[in-house]
């Protein structure tokens, strides 16, 4: 029955040459013969995993108690696979719970932003008019303030801040590209003959937006959901490395990163601070072929075959 | 056109006095009196009280908004206490030291993002193209900071070409050592920064290039037979230019929100390192003043974008 009605779209996709990519099969045989792509989701998943399923097996009490006597231990001493820092933590499990938090973060605030970005664009959309303006005048506002510096002056004078409380944080100032895409999108789609229809033969608004326009840009969705996730990957390490980020007590690859803000720790003591940014820098840069990948293969003209 | 830029520009009045008003809900939470800069940690706790007496601290809040906003239009900004003088004139000092640097940043964004987005244009498809892409996919997938970091660790620590701190070198003398000292000092930043902002600017430039090749003026003139060379310069480049000319008040914004982190890492004075500095120090007056000027500076960016947009584009009205 499915396999007959995947047919069939594929038939009028042929028919019609207005092709919107509708179906995620089409995105998922795209990916299949992407090799690079193949190598970057691959690597994404070990980095995700391996922290995951690792910070399992590490005590965090026992990750977090200072042990002066055993600082700045080579990588190989002592059975610390990767040497200890300033305080004399594990510094391989403290890359782990710190990689695991960092990614956490970034998932955290793209699935909270293209929540708000997906509800508020296409509603923006679809209804037009004066909720649209007012919205569309509160996304301009959001857009004049200086994001950094906002979310540095208040993490500053706030004292006791969770994480939760960092997440919501930055996720309010982060919000806007995506729901003005969403938007541009629904808007490519609010006047099809299909919305058209529906309207006529009288379904509701809402089942309108959320159960036939939301599928339909269903593609750009995940693709922006992945290259959101990169950036706020890198918004979060950044401002815990300049030490605005995360509280002290949660790690973060940016604290560790933050070793080379000091000169003295940055040239001797390299293990401190080399193995976070390079898994940093692996982590963003699969991320980010990965949603590339994905925007190829949902945008119809730039189809490898 | 005229009308459009006075609506523009009459936007603005609004948007700043709500990010004032943001400003000042944000100040009103901080300890102590962060408009004067009089009450610090470090004041007595015995003359606290006097002196709340006497800054207007019990004031209702729009009476004392009414007063900051009063002070701002004479200048007045407060103190800061880490440097002991008026804020205004220690942010005007860092102010020109982040506006050079942003202005060679922008010289240089430019001179190189143009010719890359041509070629990448002109070869669509080839080695060339995929080239420029690579780069652009570099510097846009490693988070801004890293590339900083990696670039400081590496030409100023490990090569030791380029100075890590400060603005001018004490031996410096003559006008021309001293420009060229202060260019040295600023190579580095400027490189990193412009590492990262020319994604941007590459791909409108090289979409623009193939989009318009495939228009219909383009076809006409060949079939006239202009020559190639001008068919790519009258039409094709003239054209493609248009989104890179209102890209400037965007690239000036985001130049701001670069600034700090940049200024963090490669330690240079300007304005950005400035703000850092009054977080940590909890020196709130200069904070407080910094985030407004952060926030009218980026107002202005996207003010000035919108105009040249309207300018050079006649098909963009705001409605």
């Amino acid at each position: 029955m499915m396999e007959e009605i995947d047919k069939t779209t594929e038939n009028t996709l042929n028919e019609n040459q207005e092709v919107t990519p509708s179906t995620l099969k089409v995105i998922y045989h795209e990916l299949i013969h992407d090799k690079w792509a193949m190598v970057s989701l691959f690597v994404i998943c070990f980095i995700v995993l391996f922290s995951i399923i690792g910070s399992f097996f590490i005590n965090k009490n026992k990750l977090l108690t200072v042990d002066i006597f055993n600082n700045w231990l080579k990588p190989g001493q002592n059975g610390h696979l990767l040497g200890t820092d300033n305080s004399g933590y594990d510094l391989f499990g403290y890359l782990i719970m710190g990689a695991r938090n960092s990614i956490l973060m970034g998932v955290a605030l793209a699935i909270i932003i293209e929540f708000f970005g997906i509800f508020i664009g296409l509603v923006s959309a679809y209804f037009g008019g004066w909720f649209d303006l007012i919205m569309m005048r509160i996304v301009d506002f959001f857009m004049i303030l200086p994001g950094t510096i906002t979310v540095i002056s208040i993490v500053s004078i706030w004292k006791h801040y969770t994480p939760v409380n960092l997440v919501l944080l930055m996720a309010a100032i982060s919000w806007m590209s995506t729901a003005r895409l969403m938007r541009s999108l629904a808007l490519s789609q609010r006047d099809r003959d299909y919305v058209m229809a529906s309207k006529t033969s009288g379904t509701g608004n809402f089942t309108i937006i959320f159960r036939e326009i939301l599928p339909n840009i269903a593609t750009y969705i995940i693709t922006d959901f992945t290259l959101t996730v990169a950036g706020m990957i890198g918004f979060e390490v950044t401002l815990s490395y300049l030490g605005f980020g995360l509280p002290d007590n949660v790690p973060s690859l940016g604290t560790l990163i933050g070793y080379a803000s000091d000169t003295n720790f940055m040239l001797n003591y390299p293990w401190g601070w080399f193995p976070a940014l390079v898994t940093l820098i692996i982590l963003t840069v699969s991320i980010n072929f990965f949603g590339q990948a994905l925007r190829r293969a949902a945008d119809a003209r730039q189809r490898r075959g | 056109m005229w009308k459009t830029i006075l609506r523009r520009v009459l936007l603005m009045i609004p948007q700043i006095i709500i990010l004032s008003l943001l400003v000042f809900f944000l100040a009103k939470l901080m300890p102590g009196d962060p408009f004067s800069g009089k009450i610090t940690p470090h004041t007595d706790p015995q003359t606290i009280e006097k002196l709340k007496q006497q800054l207007g601290l019990y004031d209702p809040p729009l009476v004392q908004y009414g007063h900051w906003v009063q002070n701002i239009f004479k200048g007045d900004f407060g103190q800061s206490y880490t440097y002991d003088r008026p804020v205004i004139g220690l942010i005007g000092e860092r102010a020109a030291n982040t506006l050079w640097l942003s202005l060679l940043t922008t010289i240089m964004t430019y001179a190189v993002a143009i010719p890359l987005g041509l070629f990448a244009g002109k070869h669509e498809g080839k080695w060339q193209d995929r080239l420029v892409a690579f780069y652009n996919f570099i510097t846009r997938a490693v988070p801004p900071f890293a590339v900083y970091l990696i670039l400081l660790i590496l030409f100023s620590f490990i090569l030791k070409i380029f100075p890590s701190t400060g603005t001018v070198s004490a031996t410096a003398h003559g006008f021309w050592q001293v420009l060229w000292s202060r260019i040295y000092h600023m190579l580095l930043p400027a490189i990193a920064m412009t590492l990262t902002g020319t994604t941007g600017i590459v791909q409108y430039l090289r979409s623009g290039i193939i989009d318009n090749t495939q228009e219909d003026y383009v076809r006409t003139a060949r079939a006239k037979g202009v020559p190639e060379k001008v068919i790519f310069r009258k039409h094709i480049l003239r054209n493609s230019f248009l989104p890179i000319a209102s890209s400037i008040g965007l690239t000036i914004t985001g130049l701001l929100g670069g600034a700090i982190v940049a200024e963090g890492i490669f330690s240079y004075p300007g304005m950005g390192q400035l703000f850092l500095q009054s977080v940590t120090s909890r020196d709130y007056s200069v904070m407080i003043t910094l985030t407004l000027l952060f926030g009218t500076l980026t107002l202005i960016g996207n003010l000035l974008s919108d105009i040249i947009m309207s300018i050079v584009d006649p098909r963009i009205r705001i409605q």
